[in-house]
This record gives C-alpha cells, sequence and structure tokens, in this order.
C-alpha cells in the first residue's frame, strides 16, 4: 500500500513497536472488523518550514509534528464522541510519506488510534472505532474508575479502568480543580450534577443512579472528575459491587453484569 | 650416593646438614662441582620455582617451528566449541537482552522477535524467540527510517534460522541457535589457531586455551545469543588473527594466504562500522611481509620476499622489491574499496545519531566553554539547550528550527577538526572512553529469559575472567594503558629479535584496538558507550594471551637450542669426515 495517498477508515495489523513507531507505514489495509491494532481516523498534509524540505525530515521531527496535526478533536469526531464521553485506552500515531512517496511531493499525513492496554501496549482487536461512543459497544474505550472501600465507604480516587472491567464510576469528562467551593461531597455532586444530566441525556436523576465525583491529586493539585454510578455499588457494610458497561443512554450494553453482589442493571 | 637432575633444575648440595646451591658449594670448595640433589630428606624444597620450571617445560613454546597439528586442533576446537556451547545454554539459556537495535539486524531475515512492547518490558530478559512475520516499507531496518542494515553477523543468523527448527524451536529464528553457530565458528578459529602458531603443542594449546578463556567470559560471550552484530565483530578479528599469522608465518601460496586474510578482514569490517577503523592497521599488517619458510624459528635468515616460492637455485636473480608488494597493495586497494561501499551502504540515520551524539551527549557536556564550541562548530547559540540530550529526547535538538544547520554543517571530520584544534580535550575523552572499557559488563540489558528464577537485569557472572581483571585494572587504568603499550613493545621485540608472527599480531591487535577506541570516541562518543567499547575491550582483553605467548617466546632461547643442533651436526659431520 502506498504512502502518498492514505485513507480514512482503512484498518491497520501493526504488531511489533518498530512498525508501530516507524515514519512511514505501508503494509495493506485489513477489514476492520478483523484482527488489527491500528485504524486511520484522520487524513490531513504537513505544512510549513518541514513541509518544504527537499528530503524527508528525520522521525523525530515528523513524529512531533504529527501530534500537532492529529488532534484529539479530530480524534473524538470520528469516535462520535459527545462533550461527556470520557475515554481510556486510545493511543495516536501518526504516519508520513515514505522518502520516494515525500521525493515525489507527497506530504499527506496519516492519523491512526490504537486501543491500548493499561501499559499503552496496542493490542490487536476486531472493534471497528469509526463511531465507537455512539454505539454498543463503547464501553471498552470508555474511561470508569474502581474505588476502594473503607468501613463502608469508597475512597475518593479510583484507579483508571475501561468501562468493560468492573468498575464503581464512570467518568463523564468534567475535570474541575477542585478550590473551597467543593470541599464537601454535597457541593462536589451539586457541580457535577448538570454534567451527569447532560451526560445522561434527562433532565432530572433517575432513581438508580447517583452523582459521584472522585477526587484525583497529581502533586499538590487536586481535581474533581465528575462521575456517575449505580446507587447499589456501594450498600451500606458491604463490600462495593463491581459493575462492568456504561451508563450512557443508548450506548450501552443491553445486560450488564455485576463482578460481585447483586446485578447492576441499567441502559 | 647423589642423583642427578635435570639441567634446569636447581642444583642443591648438602654439606654436615647445611643445604647449599651450586654455586655456594663452588664457591666453598672450588675443586668440586656437585651433583644436584632433588627431593632427599633434608633439602629445602622450592615448589614455586619447581612449578614454575615445570609449566615452562611443559607449555614453553621451545623452537618455534611451524606446522599444523591437526589431529590435536580438532579436538581442541571440538573442546572449545563444547565448553561455549554448555557455558551458554547449560543448565540454563543465557544470553545479552535486546536494547532495541536487534530488530533493525535481525527482520532482514523476516522474523519479528516474541518480546513485551515497551522498552522496560524487553530489556529486563532476553528474549531469544523470533517468529516468522511480514514486514512493509519502513517497518524492518534501522529504526526510525526502514533503510536496510547490513552485517556480516547476518550470515551467522541466517544459519541460525536454517538450525533452528531443527532444535526443535520453532519456525522462525532462535538466537540460542545463534548462538550454537558463532560457538562451532569459535571451535573452528580455535582449531585453526593452534595450526598456524608455532611452537610445541602444549604451547599452542596453552594459547588457545586463554583466547578460550577471554572469549567465555559472559561480557563476550553472552553477545552469540543475542540479535547483535558484535559476535560477528568478536569473531572475525579472530579470523584475521588466524589469518595473519597464517600469512605471515609463510607457509603455502602467498595467493591463498592474502586471499585468506581479506576474506576475514571484509567479513570483520563489515560487522560494524566502527571496526573499519582497523583498516589502516590492516593494511600495515598486509605490507609488512611474510618471512621466508623455515625462518621463523629465530633462525638468523631474514626473509627475502622478492624470492616468494622460487626455488633456491633462482636465489640469486632478486626481483625488484616493489614486485612483492603487488599483490597486498591490491588486497589493501580491495578492503579500502570494500569499506567506503559498505559504509555509504550503511543507513544514514547510524551517521546523523552518530554525529548528534558526539556533539550533545560528549562534546559539549564534557566542555569548560560550551558556547564557543557551538560558535567554533558553526551552530546557533541556541543549541545550548539540547546539551546533553540524545536524539530522542524531549529537549532534543531536532526541535530546534534550526536542526537544519547541524546537518548542514557537522560532519565526522568537523569533528575530528574540532579536537585536533582542542587535543587537551582528548584527554578527559580518553579517560571517560578506558573507563567504559572498563566497564564491560552492560548493566541495562538482562541476561536471563523471562520466567527463570534470575531477577530483571540480572547478569551472569559464572566465568567472570575478563570482567574481574577489568574491573580490578578500574582502580588504576593507567595499568590497563599499560598492559597494552607493553603487549606492543613485546609484539615489537618478539617481532625483530625472534622473527615470531605472535610478534607481529600482538603489535597489530593493539594499534587496531587504539583506532578502533577513538573512532567510538570521536563519531558518537558517551552515547552508549559501553555497548560501543565492547570490542575494542575485547581487543585489550585479548592481550593477556598475547602477553602469555610473548613473553614464553622471549623467555625461551630457540636460537641456542637451534645453534647447539647445529653444533652437533657439525659435530657429527666432522667425526664421519675423520
Amino acid at each position: 500500500m502506498g504512502t502518498a495517498n492514505p485513507e480514512t477508515g482503512l484498518c491497520h495489523a501493526v504488531l511489533s513497536p518498530e512498525e508501530y513507531d516507524a515514519t512511514s507505514e505501508s503494509s495493506p489495509s485489513v477489514a476492520c472488523a478483523g484482527s488489527h491494532t491500528t485504524q486511520t481516523f484522520h487524513v490531513t498534509k504537513l505544512s510549513g518550514p518541514l513541509a518544504s524540505l527537499e528530503v524527508r525530515p528525520n522521525q523525530q521531527q515528523l513524529k512531533a509534528a504529527g501530534k500537532t496535526l492529529c488532534t484529539v478533536e479530530a480524534l473524538r469526531g470520528y469516535l462520535s464522541a459527545s462533550d461527556r464521553d470520557g475515554t481510556i485506552g486510545l493511543a495516536v500515531t501518526s504516519y508520513f510519506p515514505s522518502r520516494d512517496d515525500w521525493a515525489a511531493g507527497s506530504r499527506a499525513v496519516r492519523c491512526d488510534v490504537a486501543v491500548t492496554d493499561k501499559d499503552g501496549t496496542p493490542q490487536e482487536t476486531g472493534f471497528d472505532l469509526k463511531g465507537a461512543l455512539a454505539g454498543p459497544n463503547s464501553a471498552a474505550v470508555r474511561l470508569c474508575y474502581r474505588q476502594e472501600a473503607k468501613d463502608g465507604v469508597l475512597s475518593e480516587d479510583g484507579i483508571d479502568v475501561p468501562c468493560s472491567e468492573p468498575h464503581t464510576a464512570e467518568d463523564i469528562s468534567a475535570w474541575i480543580p477542585q478550590d473551597a467551593s467543593l470541599a464537601t461531597p454535597a457541593e462536589r455532586e451539586a457541580r457535577c450534577l448538570p454534567y451527569a444530566l447532560e451526560f445522561l441525556s434527562i433532565e432530572n436523576m433517575p432513581a438508580g443512579i447517583v452523582v459521584q465525583p472522585i477526587i484525583r491529586t497529581v502533586g499538590t493539585a487536586r481535581t474533581v472528575r465528575c462521575a456517575v454510578a449505580p446507587t447499589e455499588v456501594l450498600a451500606p457494610g458491604q463490600s462495593p459491587v463491581l459493575v462492568t458497561g456504561s451508563l450512557a443512554p443508548e450506548r450501552t450494553p443491553k445486560v450488564r453484569v455485576p463482578e460481585t453482589g447483586g446485578v447492576a442493571s441499567n441502559g | 650416593m647423589a642423583e642427578h637432575g635435570s639441567g634446569n633444575a636447581t642444583q642443591l648440595r648438602e654439606v654436615d646438614g647445611v643445604v647449599q646451591t651450586t654455586q655456594e658449594a663452588q664457591e666453598a670448595s672450588p675443586t668440586f662441582a656437585p651433583a644436584p640433589v632433588r627431593g632427599r630428606k633434608g633439602t629445602r624444597a622450592r615448589p614455586i620455582g619447581s612449578l614454575a620450571r615445570y609449566l615452562a617445560r611443559t607449555f614453553g613454546p621451545g623452537p618455534l617451528t611451524l606446522g599444523s597439528v591437526p589431529g590435536v586442533a580438532m579436538i581442541a576446537g571440538l573442546v572449545s566449541a563444547a565448553i561455549m556451547v554448555i557455558r551458554l545454554l547449560i543448565p540454563e539459556p543465557v544470553g545479552m537482552a535486546d536494547q532495541g537495535d536487534g530488530h533493525g539486524l535481525v527482520c532482514s531475515l523476516g522474523v519479528m522477535n516474541q518480546r513485551p512492547w515497551d522498552y522496560a518490558g524487553f530489556t529486563k530478559y532476553i528474549h531469544p524467540g523470533w517468529v516468522p512475520h511480514q514486514f512493509f516499507g519502513e517497518g524492518c531496518g534501522a529504526n526510525g527510517t526502514g533503510e536496510p542494515y547490513y552485517s556480516s553477523q547476518l550470515l551467522f543468523l541466517w544459519l541460525g534460522k536454517l538450525l533452528t527448527p531443527l532444535l526443535g524451536w520453532g519456525p522462525g529464528l532462535d538466537t540460542r541457535a545463534v548462538g550454537i553457530v558463532c560457538c562451532v565458528v569459535f571451535g573452528l578459529l580455535i582449531a585453526a589457531l593452534i595450526n598456524v602458531l608455532p611452537g610445541r603443542t602444549w604451547f599452542r594449546l596453552l594459547i588457545a586455551a586463554l583466547v578460550t578463556g577471554v572469549m567465555a567470559d559472559g561480557v563476550f560471550a553472552d553477545f552469540f545469543v543475542s540479535p547483535y552484530s558484535e559476535p560477528a565483530a568478536f569473531l572475525g578479528i579472530l579470523a584475521v588473527s588466524v589469518a595473519l599469522l597464517n600469512y605471515w608465518n609463510g607457509r603455502g601460496p602467498r595467493w591463498l594466504a592474502l586471499l585468506l586474510v581479506v576474506l576475514a578482514t571484509a567479513f570483520t569490517f563489515a560487522a560494524k562500522t566502527q571496526m573499519v577503523a582497523w583498516l589502516p592497521v590492516i593494511a600495515l599488517a598486509l605490507l609488512w611481509q611474510p618471512w621466508r619458510r623455515g625462518t621463523t624459528d629465530g633462525g638468523p635468515v631474514a626473509v627475502d620476499v622478492s624470492q616468494g616460492d622460487a626455488p633456491l637455485a633462482d636465489a640469486g636473480r632478486r626481483r625488484p622489491r616493489w614486485r612483492a608488494l603487488v599483490l597486498p597493495a591490491t588486497a589493501v586497494l580491495l578492503l579500502a574499496a570494500f569499506s567506503v561501499a559498505f559504509l555509504n551502504a550503511q543507513p544514514k540515520r547510524f551517521s546523523e545519531v552518530n554525529l548528534y551524539n558526539a556533539v550533545f551527549v560528549e562534546l559539549l557536556p564534557y566542555s569548560p566553554t560550551p558556547e564557543a564550541d557551538l560558535d567554533w562548530l558553526g551552530l546557533d547559540p541556541g543549541f545550548i539547550n539540547a546539551m546533553d540530550t540524545t536524539i530522542a529526547s524531549p529537549r532534543s535538538a531536532v526541535y530546534n528550527p534550526r536542526y537544519l544547520q547541524f546537518q548542514e554543517q557537522i560532519s565526522l571530520g568537523k569533528i575530528v577538526g574540532f579536537y585536533a584544534t582542542h587535543p587537551e580535550r582528548l584527554v578527559t575523552m580518553g579517560e571517560r572512553g578506558i573507563t567504559a572499557m572498563l566497564t564491560p559488563e552492560l548493566g541495562y540489558v538482562g541476561s536471563y529469559l523471562e520466567g527463570s528464577e534470575h531477577g530483571p537485569y540480572e547478569k551472569e557472572r559464572r566465568f567472570p575472567a575478563v570482567l574481574g581483571l577489568f574491573s580490578g585494572l578500574k582502580a588504576a587504568p593507567v595499568a590497563f594503558v599499560g598492559m597494552q603499550l607493553v603487549t606492543l613493545l613485546l609484539g615489537l621485540a618478539v617481532s625483530f629479535r625472534k622473527r615470531s608472527a605472535v610478534g607481529r599480531l600482538a603489535v597489530i591487535l593493539v594499534l587496531g584496538g587504539w583506532l578502533q577506541f577513538w573512532a567510538v570516541m570521536l563519531n558518537g562518543g558517551q552515547g552508549e558507550i559501553y555497548k560501543n567499547m565492547i570490542i575494542a575491550g575485547f581487543v585489550a582483553a585479548l592481550c593477556v594471551p598475547l602477553l602469555v605467548a610473548l613473553i614464553s617466546i622471549l623467555a625461551s632461547d630457540p636460537g641456542k637450542a637451534l645453534a647447539q643442533k647445529r653444533r652437533g651436526r657439525r659435530a657429527r659431520a666432522q667425526r664421519a669426515v675423520s
């Protein structure tokens, strides 16, 4: 496959780190329903001083340019993400024309996205990411949190997991620096409530779902990450009930299977 | 009655319960030269002296006669290869984990390493398995560009790929099979070395054993089970040594001896680009004319190369000396052309990374005046922010809008020119290089298989002969330089006084190692210096067997033995006449 005219929507089996990090990638595309590692979500063109060079710039220069050209906005658009969709386990890489195609004048930039594990390693998947966040299988790339319980109370923070794994809360992509106005749980829940309603596409919180912000501390900075959770996640005096799947309306699996305890079901 | 010891034994005499040496006895009683007494009750034994004399008698070179000992050589080669295989694979495989360079070379055989994705994951342990995989475009080759990467190590890798399925290690390539190939080649070279060394068989075996001891140290041997190109360099250096000894010994057709040197040298140069630094000393070696057959045992007759293999009857008709140089000079030109072609075929990416390291990892960080150095190099002062970074660092100079200036201005010639005008900087640079050479263990890559009982990055140290020596010399690096200098001087002495090719080899290896050392320092410097210095370290470690050989040859007196033989022949001839 040539590198001069990449196409959006094609999937590729890029299996080694060297292929993944290469400046250009020319393996033949594969069916997105089949096993693949990357999917082209955006194609653009390099411009500026680098593009004017006759000899192709080196890998570091081009990859740095790729980071500015392969934007998060472009990716979210490809995924059909709303403002309230938080994602996890997605890595973006960029590919450029081969030396020959560059010399022939091509300056095309191919932006690929890969589903990764928690270590950032691209995973082979049969998951088509085009419009994925609007579809029924979005849990695999949605951000959720798994909190620990102590004395019947969930911890403020939790570890990041995809919603397809057991979790206690689901991120709704509203991160707010914590200040004095967000000191109490009630204040945080009140601040997150509008975002939760927007996430759920409803006007009032339904029974069985609560706003459950978590607090992420990085260095000295504390951030309130708005999240929602089924009410049965922490029954008094019991260990937390872990759930899988997403609470996002019309995007979640029909049946959500809890890891422990009773069934937490919600569309 | 006193027993007569051998001529070399210390002669002792017991007089009234007091032990005297022969000399003391002679001084006390000038009329009687006593017979030696040895091993009798009441005598003072000198075990160390006796052992030394025993070793000298057993392992001394004796007359530096040439000639192959095929049976002994074959057995020794087999034993050496077996020792290496055992130390690499039993009780568990050991090797050198890949730090990322392996893929660029091995992928050209259509295989992909089965290893963790992230750098920290795959450097902790060795991952010998490579599975068949089809690469497209720039997915295979030098990291980042996909430019083809050539090395003579590919020959060993290819043979390893053929061997892998036969050993039940799957359809791809297993670097353990490559290790076996390297061990077999090493055994063949040891056998060849024994055949071309001069002197008695036990002396040859001793030197071969010492060479095996150097090679068996984990800091070198572990490379055999790895995707790196270093084994081709190690074995290439041994092959060049064998070929040069054969060439200088002057046995067999001269053109064939020259051809073997050329082939071994080309293989060695093609192992890694830094090996091309040996070209000047290989040229010297080729133009250093062989002795005429039969004169390498300390005899008085110098080589008259203009005679070639011509019958003695033609000795009177001397050909011009330059004609003897035609073949070696042609060989030198061929090797020079090969070197240029090989360097041009190497990935441009390597040159860029090496020049980057030479400036931003070596030259600027160790400079008292980095701003002035940038000015001398013709670079923008803004590059000072990239000091002490690699090309892949977040602060790398490649992100400087003026990086093109660096690419246009900096070349190896300019780096050499800088140090030529700032020679004082070479002193500290040399010190850093020697320290790196004395640190041959690559602590940032593991030696064992994942899942073994060994921890991440754990190094294998079952036979740390060289590691121990180098670690000891770290306390006094001047002794390390001194060791090489002594090897060089003794090599010259053995070359000119004893007319032994071993002396010449010592000269060539020491000079070659020094050239390689400075080639590494100037073309990359601190950038991955420990790995880049490993071959120069191997050459330096070979000084140990060389020193043993040189001292043994100098300590022995084959000339005297030869003269005694001649006197004996003359006496017999006179008796026959009378």
